[in-house]
């Protein structure tokens, strides 16, 4: 016989979306969206016959989580009855004092995992799956360090919420790292886990990173959603990913470099945009990378650009990031005798023995400069 | 620079055009859009390119397309010119498209054009001339506003004018000046404003984050106190729910045992009311007796009992008056015996009942006395033999002191030197052999040390000998001496001498004995004296005793004085018996009277009972009487068990009544009601199957005892209390909860403003700081570019003013902020400023300005041409020709062009430059005149042409 589970992780209710340019209303969408990507994994999860939903952290983000947070999760939890929930706390949603697994009156379906070490929870005759929590943000354990008595017979599954080494993307943080080796070394058929927002299905390891069911970021491009995991009477486990996000991102390059007016701007950036084929554009949050050489005198303002862009393509958003530089033949104007050349010649060599970020401050001088010695209107970026 | 040729394939409204310029002044003449501008355009196109747009410039609106060819066919241009060096170049540009293809030649040498390119573009005037295209524009290239030497505009304005041109060339090559470029930043600036200044972007950005911080702060706050307070619910709610089972439960048992006890006080009831109805029948049986006096039951049974009592009694005094006659007979007879006896024993007189038991002490401390006399006699023979001993010795006069000293001299008087000598007899003897033995073997030396060692051996041996003698001969002395004190003859010494040991034992053996028999000589004596004490004693006691003192006899010896105490012991143990006979015969006597006396007196107790009885029974009769009772004069038990029976009536008849009220008291208590209890039953087992008991459970168990229902009850109320008060706190708890929980803030709508503002703020900052560093950058870069300039630019305008004015002016002061200009004149010592010099001298230092600034940007470049285009089109004939007089002169070092649509205009140039110069007729066909020298010109030709419509 076959059993499935719903896992998903890394939805982070309650979660802000200024870094995206979103705030008030639009903020508020995003955050509705978060609550009906669970619904609507539930509602698939009793659609595939699921025995129940596996949540691998970060189902919201303690900081900002309030009352109604808790009360949602509860109502929908309980509307799931008699599939039950699984759900390992990860590091935005640890186990502390006051979290709202600790003060939500939960229904009897939920079982939270409130042990750093793995837990065995007897799912059906046969499956097992272990759980853990974070119980503090910074939790840096492994979470297949004590190896679990998962020599009894069935299949075990690992659900919890970690940092696999050998795939960290750049930058991303590490809370619970492991191996992905050392799954089925430990004697699981699977590890069911969150933290990466991207969607990682790899059977051969057994690793199952499900992403976030909706973009959190302009870097969470392409189909998102829960992943059903397929535990066949042999223990063969199999994962199935479905794309059941809502909201899209795209992130767009445009270069920026024969326009001779902010206006050319906006209808090379309408047109990038529009290429994106969204189906849902009340949904959909594009960004900008403006690239390209422009002439000084073409005052460029990104967010004219953004407010215009979104009007004429009805978006959700849009944001712009200026990556453009001053157009300048800097060979010319550094022997060049004059004003601007000396200011080019000086602006440049501060920059050389800059650090970073004086360096950026001197570019914008440099752009600022520019435009005010060819006669514009100086464009703020 | 010479510019010599002009070859136009297609360029603006001009096509197929070629022309030769004249080295000094060459006049473009043509009417209006006859493309005069166009060929001055394409003079400087040949030098520098044509912008054909992109990197931010539009493409349609760049020179690129504005010069695209009116007609079809190429697109297209080639210019020759000559270099100070001699050299000639030849660059022809192809613009059919925006990638334009160019080629530099040198006329006769090699090509030149990756030589003259910078980046992209092939530049030779930015190579050969020095300036770039901008400040060519600025310098060389004139328009008909650029001298404005009649503009309506005062000589101030005029002034001013120039100096921001010179600022503008020196600070962008634009037309814009630093200070603008200052002024732009200041009003970027602005725009963005300052964290102060609320009423900027940044002002508002900051306050705001200031106030979300708070409002978040505050958010954060109510936050976390909900949190706890939901805690806390959440810790009620399971309190409650534990409270609330435990009243449950606790209710349950109360309730489980009030419904057993009930049930159980219903079956008691009904018991109660079976058994009063018993009660009330038993009532009614006994209701004759109800009157009985139960009061004299106590004194009809204690006179009953009284009355059998007294019958028995009468019956025994009867049966013992019967056998104490019989009795009386033995007892009288055997006093009589007694009484005999002890008239034989008579009277011994009183002993005293001690006298036994001291007579028995005496009689001990006599058989003591008489072992210890025993013990004292036998040592006298053993002290005899011992002096026997000594004296077959002989030596008997010999004492022991004597002995003591005699026996070491005598040992020592044994021991002589006798065995040193012959010792040394023997060695002097082996000394003399080995010596021999050696001195015959030979070996000499060995032969005197072994005389030499038996010398020393036998001197020592014969020392000892010699010794010991000596030592022999004086105790021998002193034994004689002490023999002969004792009375002994030494000789006679000398043969007993070994019987001295012997001696001596006897001796000491004699001393012993003698000292033992002075001991018991002592004790003998002291037993006398206790013997003597203890007859004594023991005719005292027979004294006492009343008994006849025996004969004394002699009590010398202790064996006399034993006897004696023995016999007077003897005589008064007889006494003793004797006493104690009697009174044995005395008592006995006494119990026999007594007994006697008895029997005489059952006589009167036979009448005593006989009136008892009588007694009683009249007293009972009466009492039995007043009951009701018949009485039979044989038996009055009878009559006592009727009575008996009645009280027992009256009892049961009293105890039934009683009893029926302790039921009613009972069934009172229970409830006094069967109905109400069944009713309470029924409400009870409704509860407890509320409370989710089992009423059959409750029912078959035991009753419970009242103060464990008690403790029931008190604990079900506790724990109703207990969560009562648990309901209470989580539902205040809750309601105060649902106040604030409408109210609290959404922190993720904060947060996202929070963020908004902050990258507002942030971004306006690094705005501010950016557009701070471009100013001051720029401010920096005007004052080092002014510095440079200013110099440079006043000596080149002072060498070519003073050369051109016939030294009019011999110095010019540029100012480094702003490039005002002053002249010193000869006829003025000091200073004029442009603004009050002639207009003449003012349109020609602002042209000598260009020249100047075009040497000076320029830096070692070649010489600039002029290319003038309609810079005399509103001046008057005067003035005119003054200016052409003055172009003429500085042609002799930069070549001119003059573009003009008037023709008296080129009769003015022909005439004042005395026919030195050329005029390009741009006409259809173009004309080529040549005026004057025509060889200056080289070789030229004039194949032009117009595009049709275009003249």
């Amino acid at each position: 016989m076959t059993i499935r589970l719903l896992h998903l992780a890394d939805l982070h209710l309650d979660r802000v979306f200024a870094a995206m340019g979103c705030q008030g209303e639009l903020a508020r969408r995003r955050r509705q969206g978060l609550r009906e990507a669970l619904t609507n994994a539930g509602r698939l999860a009793m659609e595939q016959g699921c025995s129940a939903v596996t949540i691998g952290g970060d189902l919201y983000e303690h900081e900002r989580a309030g009352v109604d947070t808790g009360r949602f999760l509860a109502d929908t939890f309980a509307s799931w009855q008699p599939m039950r929930v699984l759900i390992a706390p990860g590091n935005h949603d640890a186990l502390l004092p006051g979290s709202l697994y600790r003060r939500v009156e939960w229904p009897s379906n939920v079982t939270i995992f409130a042990s750093n070490e793995l837990e065995p929870v007897e799912l059906t005759d046969g499956v097992t799956v272990w759980g853990l929590a974070h119980r503090e943000p910074a939790w840096q354990g492994d979470p297949l360090a004590g190896t679990p008595a998962t020599s009894a017979s069935g299949v075990h599954l690992a659900l919890f919420h970690g940092a696999e080494l050998g795939s960290r993307p750049e930058g991303k943080s590490i809370h619970g790292p492991f191996h992905a080796e050392r799954i089925h070394a430990a004697g699981f058929a699977a590890a069911l886990c969150g933290h990466y927002h991207r969607r990682r299905l790899d059977s051969a390891s057994g690793l199952l990173y499900p992403g976030t069911p909706e973009p959190l970021g302009f870097d969470d491009e392409g189909g998102r959603g829960p992943v059903v995991i397929e535990v066949s009477g042999r223990g063969d486990v199999r994962f199935i990913a479905h794309d059941t996000n809502r909201w899209s991102v795209y992130t767009v390059e445009c270069d920026a470099s024969e326009c001779g007016s902010v206006e050319a701007v906006i209808d090379e950036v309408t047109m990038h945009c529009a290429s994106t084929g969204s189906d849902d554009p009340e949904r959909t949050m594009i960004r900008v990378d403006l690239s390209g050489a422009i002439d000084s005198s073409v005052s460029l303002d990104a967010f004219t650009v953004e407010l215009v862009v979104r009007e004429r393509l009805n978006l959700a958003a849009i944001k712009v990031r200026d990556l453009t530089s001053p157009y300048i033949d800097l060979e010319s104007a550094l022997v060049e005798e004059s004003t601007r050349g000396a200011f080019v010649r000086a602006a440049t060599a501060a920059a050389e023995s800059a650090d970073p970020d004086e360096a950026l401050v001197l570019e914008d001088a440099l752009r600022y400069g520019l435009m005010a010695l060819s006669g514009a209107e100086v464009g703020l970026r | 620079m010479i510019l010599e040729r002009l070859e136009i394939t297609g360029f603006g409204c001009l096509h197929d055009v070629t022309t030769d310029l004249h080295p000094r002044v060459t006049v473009i003449a043509g009417r209006n859009e006859s493309g005069k501008t166009t060929l001055l355009r394409a003079v400087r196109g040949a030098l520098y390119g044509i912008d054909a747009g992109g990197q931010g410039r539009a493409v349609d609106r760049s020179d690129w397309a504005r010069y695209e060819p009116w007609t079809r066919g190429g697109y297209g241009l080639a210019l020759t010119y000559k270099l100070d060096d001699g050299r000639r170049i030849r660059v022809a540009r192809r613009l059919d498209t925006r990638e334009q293809s160019v080629q530099v030649l040198e006329l006769g040498g090699s090509e030149l054009t990756d030589e003259l390119r910078s980046g992209r573009a092939v530049t030779p005037g930015r190579f050969h001339l020095g300036i770039d295209e901008a400040v060519f524009c600025a310098t060389a290239w004139l328009g008909d506003d650029g001298l404005r030497i009649d503009a309506p505009e005062s000589a101030r304005q005029r002034a001013g004018q120039l100096q921001e041109a010179i600022e503008r060339l020196a600070d962008t090559r634009r037309g814009v000046t630093a200070a603008q470029a200052l002024v732009r930043i200041r009003e970027a600036m602005d725009r963005v404003g300052s964290e102060r200044r609320t009423t900027s972007p940044l002002g508002v950005a900051t306050a705001r984050l200031r106030a979300l911080d708070r409002v978040i702060a505050d958010a954060r706050t109510r936050l976390a106190a909900v949190a706890v307070d939901q805690e806390r619910l959440t810790a009620l709610d399971a309190a409650l729910a534990t409270e609330t089972a435990q009243w449950v439960t606790a209710e349950r048992a109360r309730i489980a045992a009030r419904l057993a006890e009930v049930a159980d006080r219903r079956v008691r009831f009904a018991e109660i009311v079976r058994e009063a109805k018993l009660q009330m029948a038993e009532i009614e049986a006994t209701a004759s007796y109800a009157r009985f006096p139960l009061d004299v039951e106590t004194e009809v049974t204690t006179l009953g009992g009284e009355l059998a009592q007294a019958r028995s009694n009468a019956a025994g005094a009867e049966v013992r008056w019967q056998a104490a006659t019989d009795r009386l007979r033995p007892i009288r007879a055997r006093r009589e015996e007694i009484a005999t006896g002890v008239a034989a024993i008579g009277t011994a007189g009183a002993i005293g009942t001690d006298v036994g038991e001291r007579a028995q002490r005496l009689r001990g401390e006599l058989i003591a006395a008489a072992g210890a006399v025993r013990r004292t006699g036998g040592d006298d023979a053993r002290e005899a033999a011992l002096r026997r001993e000594i004296a077959a010795t002989g030596l008997r006069s010999l004492p022991a002191t004597v002995i003591d000293e005699l026996l070491p001299n005598l040992e020592a008087a044994g021991r002589g030197g006798r065995r040193f000598a012959l010792g040394a007899v023997f060695l002097a003897g082996l000394a003399v052999a080995l010596t021999a033995g050696l001195a015959h073997a030979h070996l000499a030396l060995a032969a005197v040390m072994t005389s030499a060692l038996g010398a020393l051996a036998v001197g020592a041996c014969g020392w000892r000998a010699w010794a010991r003698s000596s030592s022999a001969s004086r105790a021998r002395a002193a034994a004689t001496a002490l023999a002969l004190e004792a009375g002994i003859d030494p000789a006679e010494l000398r043969r007993l001498q070994a019987r001295l040991p012997v001696l001596r034992t006897l001796h000491e053996a004699l001393d012993d004995a003698e000292l033992r028999t002075s001991r018991r000589r002592a004790d003998a004596e002291a037993l006398q004296v206790a013997l003597t004490s203890l007859l004594e004693r023991c005719r005292a006691l027979a004294a006492e005793a009343g008994t006849t003192e025996p004969p004394r006899g002699t009590d010398a010896t202790p064996e006399a004085v034993i006897a004696s105490a023995q016999l007077t012991l003897d005589r008064v143990d007889s006494m003793v018996l004797r006493a104690k006979r009697r009174d044995e015969l005395i008592a006995e006597d006494a119990l026999l009277a007594a007994e006697e006396s008895a029997c005489s007196q059952s006589s009167d107790e036979v009448d005593r009972s006989a009136r008892a009885v009588a007694n009683l029974e009249v007293r009972l009769r009466t009492i039995l009487k007043a009951a009701g009772i018949a009485t039979q004069d044989g038996d009055p038990g009878l009559a006592v068990a009727a009575f008996r029976h009645g009280c027992d009536a009256r009892r049961r008849h009293d105890g039934a009544r009683r009893r029926v009220d302790d039921l009613q008291r009972s069934a009172q208590a229970l409830g006094g009601d069967g109905a109400l209890l069944e009713s309470i039953e029924t409400g009870l087992a409704d509860q407890l199957l509320q409370c989710g008991g089992d009423p059959g459970e409750a029912l078959a168990t035991a009753p419970t005892d009242p103060a464990t229902i008690q403790a029931l009850d008190l604990e079900a109320e506790r724990a109703r209390r207990a969560a009562t008060s648990a309901g209470d706190q989580a539902r205040e708890l809750r309601a105060r909860l649902g106040g604030v929980l409408d109210t609290l803030p959404a922190i993720a709508d904060l947060e996202d403003e929070r963020d908004a503002c902050e990258t507002a703020r942030h971004r306006g900052l690094r705005q501010l700081k950016a557009l701070r560093r471009a100013a001051e950058l720029i401010e920096a870069a005007s004052r080092i570019t002014h510095r440079e300039l200013a110099p440079r630019l006043a000596e080149s305008l002072g060498n070519r003013l003073c050369l051109l004015t016939g030294a009019r002016y011999i110095e010019v002061n540029v100012d480094t902020d702003h490039f005002a200009l002053g002249l010193l004149g000869r006829e003025r010592p000091d200073m004029v400023p442009l603004d009050a010099v002639s207009h003449g001298t003012r349109d020609q230092v602002a042209l000598l300005l260009r020249l100047a600034l075009c040497e000076v940007l320029g830096g070692g470049g070649e010489r600039t041409p002029l290319l003038l285009d309609e810079p005399l089109l509103t001046s008057d004939p005067l003035r005119r020709d003054l200016f052409i007089e003055f172009l003429h002169d500085l042609s002799a070092t930069h070549q001119i062009l003059l573009s003009t649509a008037d023709p008296t205009m080129i009769e003015a140039v022909s005439r004042v430059t005395a026919g030195d110069c050329s005029v390009v007729r741009l006409e259809d066909p173009p004309v080529l005149d040549v005026i004057g020298d025509a060889h200056s010109l080289g070789r030229h030709s004039a194949r032009m042409r117009l595009v049709a419509g275009q003249g």
